[in-house]
């Protein structure tokens, strides 16, 4: 073959790859158009429901479900105290809250010990949901509702599974200890289970970062917007990723992840299942897909749901340093799932889960980011060379640019509208800012740690890594570390 | 360009870089939008704060003796009526005693009946509900036809702040008129519905119970029947046996729930009955007045109840085993092994260790 036909093969495969990438993209944002519409449907869904059965009502009803709550504590001595003072207060009938140290190096045990006068006491119980040892469990008369486990340490899921086997009422709720519930977010979660008693096995709701707002007293007392840009373009991203993408999931009945900050869960449901899996980083996802399978194939009529209102304030990193190991985390967490679970892939006895759930997330959150950074180099090189005419280069980075900025926007404006009310103009506009801004480096930042994360996973790269976090409000300084 | 595509190349990207531009500039005039909107409601958020301070010590010095003069209540602009409105509400929900009865005064004088009815037809729910229960404490035929009709709103809320509105005021005719009244729809949550029903007062509770016997929608029999039951009306015994023996399973599973809570000592007698039904929703309630009632005689139905092929008819029979004392629960034991730990007797004997362990 002669240079030129070389060559003239090398241009056509380049021009074919530019065409497709455009293609693919288009095509991924028509799907994204499809999920905010039906986002949209989902949550005047979730609003007249709201209306139907109002919180109030259900504070004042006699048959409310109980709830557990199960808060994993891993060296978290200076906070741990005030969040569970923070979870006594919350607005619900019956609840229980059982705390459970899965091996903390730092005094997170004591403290909860001296706080609160517990006192150790014999309870056993069959472990049907696996966990490391129990060294003991404490519980004081003044406190009724509160149950401490102290064990040895197995992680996260290891101590959400301690705290399922002693768990007391119906449903549970995975609460991270450093988290922040909002007052009447239990009242709100539960409404659905009031409504599908029989088939509903679990609800998440909506996760919101709190750099940036007023805490105190484990409470978010005045919303604001960080000015960090980091947490600020993340608030973003979780309304897009909460109030668009999960909301629609929701809607087609194929919700394949519940955030591990807040999650309630059928307590029959989980135990069947035999509670959360071991050593995967992804336990949150990992869970709810188990549910499906489990359900699935007992062909038993189930349903699993994210609803738009419970909030749950986590802090978010405030450094690209730590933001990276965190999404890393992420994205190996979830190719753990979809690995283990590769087998449910387009099969058609999963139903909509194995044909539409699991595949959106090969195809978005694995192929998607290999593709979308293959256009980010691929189609300026080629338009260089004249293999691309500016036009195409013109629209495939409107496309990529606008079409986020458009995605944030609605996500905004449905936050707006009917989920959470800014109470700052300033917000309005730092947020509308941070909106447009995001689309142009952090998003692309993002394909490249998720390109990384693969990797990771790849190279079998286990455990958590180290998560500092500054501290919300004035009750926190110094690094927290998350379990390892 | 592929060929199959018949559209050239240029005006292809072009629709593509154009449609891009549409897009994110119509989301950019809807967030616009929104700002303003935004904004005018912070603002009127402000001013209803302000003046909601002014209204609320306002009628504070009028309660405390300081006479207003009627016309100061009179020539206040219609927002400003709506935001008293909510205050009243607000203020009889709380106050109580002599404060209560000048409060009652102060809006039959001031002649608030005329507001409510116009916040009645508000597009917010929140001052529909406020101008209920407002009304609630007039004593006079306009607040009273006005009452019934909120009970028609598409808003459950409002429909039930009105029908507890109309069981607190002392005119009301009937429990008939209100249950005629009440706009049940098939979406409303069962629940909500027997709780309202709690409340029925005692003046009112014969017409319940005769009721029962009619041909009124089904929802309403269960909605009674229950709030009976959670009222302890003795008298509905009789009436609620005959429920149980409906053709209807809905209907049968509310009569057994209801005998439950009514606590009568003779339901120990028909219990079998229950525990005898083809419906698992019926036996499930049926198991729990079992319980309730501690009829020895239905051990061995319960028993058998343990093998049924319904995961939630044998949890509410090991349940009810387990409340019938020593003798129910060496039958639990015997039945809860370890092997399985999705066991119901398990489960159940967990559940209630603790909760005897803590009194709880």
């Amino acid at each position: 073959m002669d240079y030129e036909a070389w060559f003239e093969a090398v241009s056509a495969a380049i021009r074919g790859l530019g065409w497709f990438m455009l293609g693919a993209t288009a095509l991924q944002y028509l799907v994204y158009t499809g999920q905010t519409v039906l986002a949209f449907f989902e949550l005047r869904r979730a609003r007249q429901a709201e209306r139907r059965m109002p919180g109030e009502w259900l504070f004042g009803a006699k048959s409310v479900p109980g709830i557990s709550l199960l808060v994993p504590a891993h060296n978290e001595e200076r906070t741990i105290v005030e969040n569970i003072q923070c979870l006594l207060t919350l607005r619900y009938p019956r609840y229980e809250i059982i705390v459970v140290n899965d091996g903390s190096t730092d005094d997170t045990a004591q403290a909860v010990i001296r706080a609160f006068r517990l006192e150790r006491i014999d309870l056993r119980r069959p472990h049907t949901a696996s966990c490391r040892t129990i060294r003991g469990i404490y519980r004081q008369r003044d406190y009724p509702n509160l149950l401490f486990i102290d064990k040895e340490n197995g992680g996260k899921s290891d101590a959400l599974n301690a705290g399922l086997n002693y768990a007391r009422h119906p449903l549970v709720c995975g609460v991270d200890a450093d988290s922040l519930l909002d007052h009447h977010s239990l009242l709100k979660a539960v409404r659905p289970f009031i409504e599908q008693p029989a088939s509903l096995i679990a609800v998440g709701g909506t996760i919101r970062i709190a750099n940036g707002c007023e805490v105190h007293g484990g409470m978010v007392v005045t919303e604001g917007t960080p000015r960090n840009l980091v947490p600020l373009f993340q608030i973003v991203e979780y309304m897009r990723a909460f109030l668009i993408a999960r909301l629609a999931f929701s809607r087609m009945n194929t919700v394949s992840i519940i955030s591990g900050a807040f999650g309630l869960f059928k307590r029959s449901a989980l135990l069947q299942v035999g509670g959360y899996t071991h050593g995967t980083v992804g336990e949150d996802m990992e869970v709810i897909v188990k549910l499906h399978r489990h359900f699935r194939n007992k062909q038993e009529p189930y349903n699993i749901l994210f609803v738009p209102d419970p909030v749950c304030w986590t802090e978010a990193p405030e450094s690209l340093k730590i933001l990276r190991r965190q999404r890393t985390r992420w994205q190996r967490g979830l190719c753990e799932v979809l690995w283990k679970h590769r087998d449910m892939l387009l099969s058609p006895s999963y139903g909509r889960i194995g044909m539409i759930g699991l595949p959106m997330f090969v195809i978005f959150d694995i192929i998607g980011p290999f593709l979308d950074l293959a256009g980010l180099v691929v189609i300026p090189v080629a338009w260089y060379f004249d293999l691309l005419s500016f036009d195409f280069m013109l629209a495939y980075f409107s496309l990529v640019a606008l079409y986020g900025v458009f995605l944030s926007m609605m996500a905004l404006v449905m936050a707006e509208l009917v989920v959470f009310k800014t109470t700052r103009k300033r917000d309005m506009v730092v947020l509308a800012l941070a909106a447009v801004v995001e689309n142009f480096g952090y998003r692309q930042l993002n394909f490249v740690w998720r390109i990384e994360g693969i990797w990771q996973f790849l190279r079998r790269k286990k455990g958590w890594g180290q998560m500092t976090r500054v501290g919300l409000g004035p009750r926190q300084s110094g690094p927290t570390p998350t379990p390892s | 360009m592929p060929d199959w595509l018949h559209v050239s190349e240029a005006n292809l990207l072009n629709l593509l870089t154009q449609a891009s531009w549409v897009l994110a500039g119509s989301a950019g005039l809807v967030w616009v939008g929104c700002y303003f909107v935004r904004t005018r409601r912070l603002a009127q958020e402000a001013r209803m704060v302000r003046t909601e301070e002014r209204l609320s010590n306002m009628i504070m010095d009028d309660i405390a003796g300081t006479k207003i003069p009627d016309e100061t209540y009179r020539q206040l602009p219609l927002w400003e009526r709506h935001i008293l409105l909510r205050l009243l509400k607000n203020l009889a929900d709380q106050i109580t005693g002599q404060d209560q009865e000048r409060l009652v005064a102060l809006m039959q004088r001031v002649g608030f009946v005329d507001t409510a009815r116009v916040a009645l037809r508000s597009r917010r729910a929140a001052e529909r509900q406020s101008a209920c229960v407002v009304l609630g404490y007039y004593d006079h035929p306009a607040a009273l036809d006005s009452l019934r009709g909120a009970l028609r709103d598409p808003d459950l809320a409002v429909r039930l702040t009105a029908a507890r509105a109309l069981l607190r005021k002392d005119g009301i005719e009937s429990l008939r008129a209100l249950l005629e009244d009440l706009n049940f729809s098939p979406d409303d949550p069962p629940l909500m519905m027997a709780e309202i029903f709690g409340l029925i007062p005692a003046r009112l509770r014969p017409e319940a119970i005769r009721m029962l016997g009619e041909p009124i929608p089904d929802e309403w029999k269960r909605m009674l029947a229950i709030a009976l039951g959670r009222s302890q009306v003795l008298a509905a015994y009789e009436a609620l046996v005959e429920l149980s023996r409906s053709r209807s399973d809905r209907m049968r599973a509310a009569a057994w729930i209801a005998l439950r809570e009514l606590g009568d000592p003779r339901v120990g007698g028909i219990v079998k009955e229950g525990l005898a039904d083809a419906n698992p929703s019926v036996i499930r309630a049926a198991c729990a007045c079992a319980a309730e009632a501690g009829e020895p005689a239905v051990i061995p139905r319960l028993q058998a109840l343990l093998a049924d092929e319904d995961w939630w008819v044998r949890f509410s029979a090991a349940q009810a085993l387990y409340d019938f004392g020593p003798a129910g629960r060496q039958i639990l034991e015997k039945h809860a092994t370890l092997a399985d730990e999705q066991d119901v007797g398990l489960l159940v004997l967990r559940e209630r260790e603790m909760e005897a362990q803590y009194g709880l």
